[in-house]
């Protein structure tokens, strides 16, 4: 232990803008401020002059820069959707104050990191953290966070709800952020809707993507109310929409063309009066994607490695059986430093299907992975349309 | 009893307070923070939530507060008819544009406590996908709320059909490997393009994301419109004396030559040897021996276009449209920048506006026109130095499509993962 007296940072404060700031009379946006004035003076120092970092808990990164300088931060694992109420933020900012440089990193992943200048202080930290009941962890090799879109807490759009999958599965692979270590950085997102929300789904270890599996149907009752059909039809990829007519040839709704929908979700996107069938709602997991160049395989697209999973709020059983076991199964075969892709590249996708004990789904998935097909040449829009009509879902009514 | 403006047949029937509250606490258990424990701690309407976890359907409709002045930044929901909560409750949020680096004082953070809590429901959601942070707020106080946040030097923005908050990677303020100045990168973008941030006035949403090297750990290819990576050509540059520190150390020389995905290290009689023209900036031998093996010296920035989600096509990964502009000063690549900014600003954004269709991102305009058009008509530029396959080169492919499947499909995958998990225990 040092015992020379900790002098804290003060250097940074709160800009202030004076004179009138009421939106209607400054409708354009003000510049922001520049990133520096907000930097406490080690980290301004220090900008661009990095050396080295190290792990040194799960929980603590320290940097260490040319100068000597060493920066620890630690990192509190946010609850879904990256939610916190005043109350939690205050005790976060009194723990930043106390212990660190009174400095807090939002990340994108919805993870909170307080930066400290003392080791002594970061381990304090973690342990105050713990006891104040936060869940620390996820540096390196660790499950780094699970990231869910918003879903029924505000969103519109959501087929099936985000924060509650990313609770049960963050409940199921809880150890992996802190006790037990990952072959490599693991991300996991869950998002409601094929909007994705939720991440890069295209670009995850695991994510979990909630579709509608089904053509929705539109509200006739309250459609003309809250939205215009041509917006509606003019939203979908693949020309499924047509406008409904009342005796005067007035569009008042619109019908969905079930053999060609490719339910998207975008007509959901564009009006709320579209609805679908909770029952038949499901959701899908894909596996695999990075947008890092590294490893031997560099950008990997993910794949669908589940095709459909019943939607069952709150707890989700099947799904965080399935995620759980393609966790544990990379966990126990992949080399040290592969990640997911990487992983599944070098042992094949028949390799993976036989490891995890997954049916495997390339025999249920029937699509080409050509665009839409507005965008193809019109002979084989035809060719689509009238494959999609031949084998169409019958209706079961 | 009033009539419902929806067709009921269609939407769930609300269910009673015991299964919302039921489906709330099973989320309340385990390890894991639980969002509803934090939910319950401010005002924001839980039971709502627990309604739509019941009922297996958003509780939530679309809505539109009353905001002067603020054209991008609040957004409004209203509870759904089917609900059937009387009076509708209302939920208004303000995106709050953050500083490039997303490193918040405590001090500010202070400041956004107390305006939420004078004027809003003391519930944050700290940084979405877009890089802001979002706070809710009373329907009657969302300018009062703006105003205050604009007080404390931030601001209120990026939704709707406008130029969203562009992100950065921490870039040098915390990483070794940052190749240019990624924060610099956005501050310049937001303050030229804040027209673009301030009126919807696009056919969809635009994008810039600022990534460091090509490592990418913000995703930036999979989620931007116009994508920043800090690049080099040829091979990583090899710091002698270090790197004989490194393997005295033990550092693990025969795994750092299997690593490379193209053999293009080598080491023979105490020597390392890098062909810089096999090395695809995978950056695997400088994150197993930095500092001994760092970017190579010949710096600069990759700037991809179009790699989005939320999209006509679906997800997709950004297509290379500049490979390299070399950069003089990495910490002050302004004019690099610029330059690039020019062509975006005079020539790509403006022919999307005009040819695009509504809702369709700039990615999408490249697969329907096909990229070689793309780089001629939309960018302006010489497809020969852009349109060739290189190894590594970041690759393009039209991404996870949307599909049906039939329920008897459904039946069948089901009961066949069902039989595999039993052997799972």
């Amino acid at each position: 232990m040092s015992s020379e007296p900790h002098v804290r940072d003060r250097q940074y404060s709160v800009v202030v803008r004076t004179g009138d700031v009421t939106p209607i009379n400054h409708p354009e946006k003000l510049p922001p401020i520049p990133y520096s004035n907000y930097l406490p003076s080690i980290l301004k120092s220090n900008m661009g002059k990095w050396v080295d970092h190290r792990m040194i808990t799960p929980a603590i990164m320290e940097h260490v820069a040319e100068s000597g300088d060493r920066v620890f931060t630690i990192k509190v694992i946010g609850p879904p959707n990256a939610r916190y109420s005043a109350d939690t933020l205050e005790k976060l900012c009194d723990l930043a104050d106390t212990y660190g440089i009174g400095l807090v990193r939002p990340t994108p992943q919805g993870n909170l990191e307080i930066i400290t200048d003392r080791e002594e202080n970061a381990h304090k930290l973690e342990e105050e953290l713990r006891r104040a009941g936060f869940l620390v962890g996820g540096w390196g090799n660790h499950l780094w966070n699970i990231q869910p879109c918003t879903a029924y807490l505000t969103c519109t759009t959501a087929v099936v709800d985000a924060p509650s999958m990313a609770k049960a599965i963050g409940d199921a692979l809880y150890e992996y952020v802190y006790e037990k270590e990952t072959p490599a950085h693991l991300s996991i997102k869950v998002s409601g809707c094929p909007n994705a929300c939720g991440g890069a789904i295209n670009a995850s270890d695991v994510a979990v993507v909630g579709y509608p599996a089904q053509a929705p149907v539109a509200d006739d009752k309250w459609f003309s109310q809250v939205s215009s059909p041509s917006d509606v039809i003019a939203a979908c990829p693949v020309g499924a929409i047509v406008a409904k007519k009342d005796a005067s040839g007035k569009a008042y709704s619109v019908s969905v063309r079930q053999e060609l929908c490719v339910a998207c979700g975008r007509c959901r996107d564009t009006t709320d009066a579209m609805a679908y069938d909770p029952g038949r709602a499901g959701v899908m997991v894909l596996v695999g994607g990075k947008a890092s160049n590294s490893g031997r395989a560099g950008q990997l697209m993910s794949k669908i490695v589940v095709p459909y999973l019943p939607n069952e709020p709150p707890r989700w059983p099947t799904l965080v059986k399935v995620v759980k076991r393609i966790v544990d199964t990379w966990v126990g075969n992949a080399e040290r430093g592969e990640r997911m892709g990487d992983w599944v590249a070098r042992i094949g996708w028949d390799r993976f299907y036989e490891l995890t004990g997954l049916p495997d789904a390339r025999r249920f998935l029937k699509f080409t992975d050509k665009p839409g097909p507005l965008y193809q040449p019109l002979y084989k829009r035809r060719a689509t349309e009238a494959t999609a009509y031949l084998f169409r879902e019958k209706p079961t009514r | 009893m009033t009539e419902l403006p929806i067709d009921e047949s269609l939407w769930p029937s609300p269910p009673s307070d015991e299964e919302a509250e039921a489906a709330l606490k099973a989320l309340e258990e385990g390890p894991w923070p639980s969002h509803v424990s934090e939910l319950r701690r401010t005002k924001y309407p839980i039971r709502l939530y627990g309604m739509g976890l019941a009922a297996r359907a958003t509780p939530w409709a679309s809505s539109v507060a009353n905001a002067p002045g603020i054209f991008a930044g609040v957004l409004s929901r209203v509870s759904h008819p089917w609900t059937r909560v009387n009076p509708p409750v209302f939920e208004d949020h303000e995106r709050i544009i953050i500083p490039s680096a997303q490193v918040i004082s405590t001090l500010i953070l202070r400041e956004l406590i107390r305006v939420s809590r004078q004027h809003g429901w003391g519930l944050f959601q700290f940084i979405g996908g877009t890089g802001d942070i979002v706070m809710n707020v009373d329907r009657d106080r969302i300018v009062e709320a703006a105003k205050e946040v604009r007080r404390v030097g931030l601001e209120v923005g990026g939704s709707g059909d406008v130029m969203r908050n562009s992100v950065a990677c921490p870039g040098p303020l915390l990483c070794e490997y940052a190749i240019y100045d990624t924060l610099r990168g956005r501050d310049m973008t937001y303050e030229c393009f804040v027209d673009w941030a301030s009126y919807p006035q696009f056919p969809y949403k635009i994008k810039f994301k600022f990534s460091g090297c090509p490592l990418d750990c913000l995703k930036a290819q999979a989620r931007a419109d116009y994508v920043f990576v800090g690049t080099w050509r040829g091979a990583p540059s090899i710091d002698e004396e270090r790197f004989g520190k490194w393997v005295e150390e033990g550092g693990d020389v025969e795994g750092l030559v299997r690593a490379c995905p193209t053999g293009a290290i080598e080491w023979r009689g105490g020597e390392l040897r890098i062909d810089g023209d096999k090395c695809v900036q995978c950056m695997e031998c400088v994150k197993r021996a930095y500092p001994a093996i760092s970017p190579g010296r010949e710096r600069g920035i990759r700037v991809l276009v179009g790699g989005t989600i939320k999209s006509r096509n679906g997800p997709k990964l950004a297509k290379v449209l500049i490979p390299f502009i070399p950069i003089k000063d990495p910490m002050h690549p302004d004019d690099e920048i610029m330059k690039v900014f020019e062509l975006l600003k005079d020539r790509v954004v403006p022919k999307w506006d005009e040819v695009g269709w509504r809702r369709e991102r700039i990615g999408d305009v490249a697969i329907r026109l096909g990229w070689r058009r793309f780089v001629t008509e939309v960018a302006g530029l010489d497809p020969r130095e852009v349109v060739r396959e290189k190894p590594g080169e970041p690759y393009y492919m039209n991404g996870i499509p949307f599909f049906i499947m039939g329920e008897d499909e459904k039946k069948a995958y089901l009961e066949e993962l069902r039989g595999s998990m039993k052997e799972w225990g």
